[in-house]
């Protein structure tokens, strides 16, 4: 009974960011095993707040644009590690990578 | 191609041509889900919220006239002298996945209003000042989607349609009239002698942003059509009639700075197809737009 509750309470808070940082940015999505939370335009940060199992969890961000814009992905675990920030760079419009935590 | 040689080439066509276009936006965070907005465009300078979420955006905000762009003939549905409140909704529905294309369409509407007070002078005397207030309203629906396959080097398309009809009041022009006084010394005074009036427009347009996934540049060409009425009716079919063709070039600089800038530089062409305007039958020129924080989803 106990590992019930723990597999169905337990959460960990997340924020995930994804923001421009250069050039120009079209759509960004991202999905957290296969549910999408993200889907906006790029023309400026755009951040999901929520609760994710404790188990392993598949954030997969597919982000469309012109050329090679660079964007920057924040994911903010409180409590648990520092703020992960990763630049990407998009090649010919397009950039998408998949992370597990 | 560098930014140096593109400002330079702009600078010589700001120079050399009739610069008929420009726009230039900032937004600024408020709250949550509400951003501030300032937009300088087409002569008009905006300032105003966006509430926004995912799948749609309220924008409520005011639209000031800061030069006289009445003659302009690309702005033939949006020429306005008055101060007017805008309200508009767009809806997002968005169909992308974790893989395969990605896919969104978009639905927007759109209101304006306002109302300025006009004075004339029917007598043609100082005398004889009329003050008259009248109403100008605009309605606009934009529909338009994106489309790519998700993949490098993808090609990336937005058609767009709008339309547009308009009523907006603009004072009559001024008319010289001679004064004699008693020293036999004639004077020319320059007054508008005729009341305001308001000519329906309509205007059907489509575009399509097209970017083929390779390099800085996409291309976006677009066709209006613009009814104009006759003055003091609604119909906007019973007057003249225009098409206009536009072949936009939008190049985007990957600076880090400030992201999401969109310079654009267009030729235009523009035919009267019936009736009989101002303007001559047959009208060129070019156009020229500076975006900021924005991308290739939307033009018009």
């Amino acid at each position: 009974m106990s590992i019930i509750l723990n597999k169905y309470n337990m959460k960990r808070k997340i924020t995930l960011a994804l923001e421009p940082t250069a050039g120009t940015i079209n759509l960004f999505y991202a999905f957290i095993n296969g549910k999408r939370i993200i889907a906006d335009e790029g023309t400026e940060k755009r951040e999901w707040k929520g609760n994710i199992d404790n188990d392993e969890v598949r954030i997969k961000v597919r982000v469309t644009g012109i050329g090679s814009s660079k964007y920057k992905m924040t994911i903010d675990l409180p409590g648990t590690a520092d703020d992960q920030k990763l630049t990407f760079q998009l090649n010919g419009g397009y950039h998408e990578f998949e992370i597990y935590i | 191609m560098n930014l140096k040689f593109i400002f330079r080439l702009l600078l010589l066509v700001l120079i050399i041509s009739n610069i008929s276009s420009y726009a230039q936006e900032a937004k600024f965070k408020i709250g949550p889900y509400a951003n501030g907005m300032t937009n300088i465009k087409d002569g008009f300078f905006e300032i105003g919220t966006i509430f926004h979420k995912s799948n749609m955006e309220i924008k409520p905000y005011l639209r000031i006239p800061i030069s006289n762009k009445e003659k302009a003939i690309t702005q033939i549905d949006r020429n306005s002298n008055t101060f007017k409140g805008v309200l508009s909704y767009s809806y997002i529905l968005d169909i992308t996945e974790e893989t395969g294309p990605i896919k969104r369409i978009f639905i927007s509407g759109q209101f304006e209003f306002g109302t300025k007070e006009y004075k004339f002078y029917p007598d043609s005397t100082n005398s004889s000042e009329t003050k008259s207030n009248q109403i100008s309203f605009a309605g606009e629906l934009k529909i338009g989607c994106y489309k790519t396959n998700g993949e490098e080097y993808a090609k990336q398309i937005a058609p767009e349609f709008r339309v547009r009809y308009s009523k907006e009041y603009k004072s009559s022009d001024e008319v010289g009239i001679v004064m004699n006084n008693s020293n036999g010394i004639s004077t020319v005074n320059e007054l508008i002698i005729t009341e305001p009036d308001a000519k329906p427009t309509l205007s059907p347009a489509i575009s399509l942003n097209f970017y083929s996934g390779k390099g800085d540049f996409s291309y976006t060409p677009a066709m209006y059509y613009n009814f104009i009425g006759k003055a003091g009716e609604n119909n906007p079919f019973n007057g003249n009639s225009r098409l206009r063709v536009e072949t936009w070039v939008f190049y985007y600089p990957v600076v880090s700075a400030k992201t999401g800038i969109k310079i654009g530089l267009s030729p235009f062409v523009s035919l009267r197809t019936t009736g009989d305007d101002s303007l001559n039958k047959f009208e060129y020129g070019g156009m020229l737009q500076l975006l900021i924080s924005t991308n290739m989803l939307h033009f018009f």
